[in-house]
């Protein structure tokens, strides 16, 4: 019981602050931080196939380098639909067919030809930063007026078997669908 | 509210329908208006939350990635709502996150923090609806809600319903009217009708019955009521008519009187009678015509009627130019409806004829023409009053009976008239010798009486005796000769001797024939041993009362009756006779006087009247028995006066089972008067039964005409003391011829008796009496002779028809 009221009580502050954060305090906070909190917020308006929610764990793959300077460690231990997050570091793709969430940190370093094949048959949602490589992550962070904002490539995720809440999609301020954005 | 019970019917009726459905209309509208206006806000209030919800949902997304101004946008979807004025979003922390307003008019800013409650309806709805995300409040959306449009709504509402109600008032009072028109003409028919009524007192009118409700069974009921009213009017008019046809023609004069004393009602022959014309006299007038001599008598009867309700019969003259109106006033009392006397009514006839006859009669009857002294019948009257007056008052009465000497000797020798001269002397002596107050009377021939009242002693009967000797014995001339008469006189004393009238007359006699036994001359005063001596009394009561225990002693005789004008033989006079054993038979006024007194007259009587019915009986069973034919039996005074009479008959009649018709019972003049109400009364029972009453020895008494009037007779039977004398003594012809017209005029049947001549029956029938019986008809009969005499021809020994 007392464990139960501590975790909400702790949940509802990282919300909080994750919320005030982004709202007021977006400048004091580092751009790792905020990413870092939009990504596990983006999951819950992701809808994975269901066989993918039968996991026992919400993987979170990281390919490359740690871009968000060891901020998505934060993640672990929290729970995305009922499943404890597993942060996992990778090195190929071909380690990444378990993932839920996989985060490029350094996109240029794969194909856009094979990752696009690959996501056809791994329904895993790709992260990156940089509206360039918007043809190689579903959602991509991009720094414009110095905020933090969603570009979402709708037809990536498609082909991938994934899909995105409207709301997301409402906050999104590109969005690439049937060839156009 | 004391006015709502004088509003009309008709305002009521209107007033409730119109206020019932309109507040029907008022109270269901309110309702309803109420219903929607919660049930309206409800379901705004419903969607609005939806929508809430909706728009929450959406800006789950701008709230958690600070999207501003999408979160903005998605606030305008609520707009869809042209009722909502703003909306807000606060974030996590209770800051205003997103504002929008739909108007431009009053632009509040944000409520500073959200409400709990998520919902308010105050002068605005207001919603709170939280913002989640995985079950995590991120956040809170306020949205507020205008109510003008449900105000707008209600002023629609509310003209509706002032048109409803506007309808429903016109619909109301137009069925109120109908309804009005329903109800109230029926009751203003009715009402209608009595109104006529009463004006025209037309009883025949009728309600229309209109309708089969309970208005139509109260125009039943009132028809009925009405019908009622017309057979008791008409019934009503019918009996005045048959009142007015009758008082009309009524030889009998009615009048009416109020408790004023006014006279209100009249017929012609009251005015033709009183002789007063003008209507409406009062009562004070009329009485004060009354002749003075019966005034107060009159006066005194009146009071009693209207003070004690004392109903009454009186007897009054009314003097007119020296001739008096004699009349009979019957009066009684009038009670209304509700037993209260509301004034006097009664009947005045005229009975001048009948009261000459009477006077005429009485004169005649008591009086003797030639000396002018009283007669017998006025002298056994006075001497009755003067021993009654006696008793009361303690003193004694001395009865003289005077016989003269020679009387017989002078009459023979000089002529009638010497006698009748003697006798007038004698008589005039006799009045000189007596004080004014004392009765002389000439009783028969040559017999006088002397009644002396207030007497204290024999001393001063003595004195008295022998003054009326010496005066009567002083010599008197007649025809020029000079003659000594004499008297023998008997003395007896009442109530010493006896106290009844006819018993001190037999003492005087008794008295008078020891006087002449001892020598003429002289006077003997009267004892008990004379009497006893004399009649055998006691011998004879004995004898009685022997006989009454073995009845074979006494004989019925039967003197038959038959009708004058055609000598039919009309009915019997049963009459007593006795035969003690071993002795020989004792003539009836022998015994009867002794039966009387002893009381054995009763029985005797009951034995009389049972063996004469059974006789009759008899000769009814063998066919012998005319039809119509009476048997008169005697009725003794003690019979009268005895309690048991009416059960005795009854008892007898039953026994011998003699039909009641042919029964007629004989009672003496002198027996009723004695106690007029009582006889009155047994009278009445014995006509009942059906047996006729006959007043036997009529003329002997004093039968007041209004008594007589009343007594329930039919026959009355002359005297035959009367009869006797006819041709010879003319007034008794004059009598008797009076009796007969006097009862003729009462409705009565004359008997004659004691008829021994052919004289006296042709004078009989020249005067139109209808019956006869004495020794000319047939003597009494046993019956067994009766039967054959019956069956005999009729006009034997009798004058031809």
């Amino acid at each position: 019981m007392a464990k139960g009221w501590r975790h909400i009580c702790w949940v509802a502050f990282v919300t909080t602050w994750l919320v005030c954060g982004s709202a007021s305090v977006f400048s004091e906070l580092n751009t790792n931080q905020i990413k870092s909190a939009y990504l596990y917020q983006i999951s819950k308006f992701v809808f994975w196939p269901e066989a993918r929610k039968q996991f026992d764990h919400f993987n979170l793959c990281l390919l490359g380098p740690d871009s968000y300077q060891g901020n998505l460690q934060k993640m672990v231990g929290r729970t995305v639909f009922n499943k404890p997050v597993q942060l996992k570091a990778i090195s190929s793709l071909n380690q990444a067919t378990t993932c839920h969430l996989l985060v490029l940190s350094e996109p240029d370093t794969i194909s856009q030809s094979s990752l696009q094949a690959w996501l056809k048959k791994n329904p895993v949602l790709t992260i990156a930063d940089g509206s360039q490589n918007i043809e190689k992550a579903m959602v991509v962070f991009v720094l414009e007026e110095q905020r933090v904002r969603l570009h979402i490539n709708v037809d990536l995720a498609r082909s991938a078997g994934l899909s995105f809440a409207a709301n997301l999609l409402e906050v999104a301020s590109k969005i690439k669908t049937g060839g156009s954005s | 509210m004391k006015w709502l019970p004088r509003l009309h019917l008709r305002t009521k009726l209107i007033a409730s329908i119109v206020i019932t459905s309109v507040l029907a209309v008022v109270m269901s509208a309110v309702a309803l208006v109420r219903y929607d206006r919660v049930q309206e806000t409800s379901n705004v209030s419903e969607d609005m939350k939806i929508l809430a919800g909706i728009v929450a949902n959406r800006s789950t997304a701008a709230l958690i990635f600070g999207d501003a101004r999408q979160a903005e946008a998605n606030l305008k979807a609520l707009g869809e709502n042209p009722n909502v004025l703003m909306a807000c979003i606060y974030d996590s922390g209770q800051q205003v996150f997103a504002i929008h307003h739909f108007t431009h008019l009053d632009q509040k800013p944000c409520p500073e923090e959200p409400q709990e409650s998520n919902l308010t309806i105050e002068d605005t709805i207001e919603i709170y609806e939280p913002i989640e995300l995985d079950g995590l409040a991120v956040g809170t959306l306020y949205m507020s809600l205008s109510l003008d449009w449900l105000n707008e709504r209600w002023q629609q509402q509310l003209l509706f319903i002032v048109m409803v109600i506007f309808a429903v008032l016109m619909f109301s009072m137009v069925l109120a009217k109908y309804l009005q028109f329903l109800l109230l003409k029926p009751i203003q028919k009715i009402t209608k009708t009595a109104q006529e009524i009463t004006e025209q007192q037309d009883y025949s009118l009728r309600a229309e019955k209109e309708v089969k409700d309970e208005i139509g069974d109260m125009a039943d009921v009132f028809n009925g009521m009405l019908s009622k009213i017309e057979d008791e009017t008409a019934r009503l008019y019918a009996s005045e008519e048959k009142f007015r046809q009758l008082a009309t023609l009524s030889p009998v004069g009615i009048f009416q009187i109020n408790l004023q004393h006014q006279i209100t009602y009249v017929n012609s022959r009251w005015s033709e009678i009183t002789g007063i014309n003008q209507p409406l006299a009062n009562l004070e007038h009329w009485l004060g015509r009354i002749r003075s001599e019966d005034r107060r008598r009159t006066l005194k009867a009146w009071s009693a009627l209207i003070q004690n309700h004392q109903e009454f019969v009186v007897e009054v003259g009314f003097e007119k130019h020296d001739e008096i109106t004699w009349t009979i006033i019957e009066a009684s009392v009038l009670h209304d409806g509700k037993g209260e006397v509301y004034g006097y009514m009664g009947a005045i006839s005229d009975i001048t004829d009948l009261k000459n006859a009477q006077l005429q009669m009485e004169n005649l009857a008591f009086y003797d023409p030639l000396t002018g002294l009283s007669n017998r019948r006025l002298f056994q009257d006075r001497l009755s009053k003067a021993v009654a007056e006696s008793k009361r008052r303690g003193t004694f009465v001395a009865l003289l009976f005077l016989d003269l000497d020679q009387f017989k000797r002078i009459n023979d020798s000089l002529g009638h008239d010497a006698g009748d001269q003697l006798l007038v002397e004698t008589a005039q002596r006799l009045r000189d010798s007596v004080r004014e107050t004392d009765t002389v009377s000439r009783i028969g021939g040559d017999e006088f009486t002397v009644l002396l009242s207030d007497v204290d002693s024999t001393h001063g009967v003595r004195h008295i005796a022998d003054k009326i000797l010496k005066s009567l014995c002083q010599p008197i001339t007649l025809k020029k000769q000079t003659v000594i008469n004499t008297v023998s006189i008997g003395i007896t004393m009442a109530p010493t001797d006896a106290s009844d009238a006819n018993k001190l007359m037999r003492n005087a006699d008794m008295a008078m024939y020891r006087a002449k036994a001892m020598g003429r001359n002289n006077f003997q005063f009267f004892s008990e041993d004379m009497n006893k001596e004399m009649m055998g009394y006691l011998e004879i009561e004995k004898d009685l009362r022997h006989s009454i225990e073995n009845n074979d002693e006494f004989i019925i005789f039967y003197q038959p009756k038959i009708d004058l004008l055609s000598y039919q033989f009309i009915g019997v006079e049963a009459l007593i006779r006795w035969k003690p054993k071993g002795k020989d038979m004792v003539p009836p006024d022998r015994f009867i006087p002794i039966a009387e007194e002893s009381g054995l007259i009763v029985p005797i009587g009951k034995f009389v009247f049972r063996r004469s019915l059974m006789q009759v009986k008899h000769l009814m069973d063998i066919g012998v028995w005319p039809e119509n034919a009476k048997v008169a039996v005697n009725l003794s005074a003690r019979q009268f006066s005895d309690p048991n009479l009416i059960n005795d008959l009854n008892e007898t009649i039953e026994m011998t089972g003699c039909p009641v018709d042919v029964i007629e019972l004989e009672i003496t003049e002198s027996t009723l008067m004695d106690h007029v109400e009582n006889a009155i009364f047994t009278m009445r029972k014995i006509k009942q039964m059906g047996i006729s009453i006959a007043i036997d020895d009529f003329g002997t008494g004093y039968s007041s005409l209004s008594y007589l009037k009343r007594f329930p007779i039919d026959v009355l039977k002359v005297d035959r003391s009367f009869v006797m004398d006819i041709p010879n003594d003319v007034s008794d012809m004059e009598i008797t011829a009076a009796v007969i017209a006097m009862a003729h005029k009462l409705n009565l049947r004359v008997v004659a008796e004691g008829i021994e001549t052919k004289e006296q029956i042709d004078f009989l029938r020249s005067n139109r009496c209808e019956y006869g019986q004495g020794f000319l008809i047939a003597r009494p009969m046993s019956a067994e002779d009766l039967e054959t005499y019956i069956q005999r021809p009729i006009q034997v020994g009798l004058p031809s028809l």
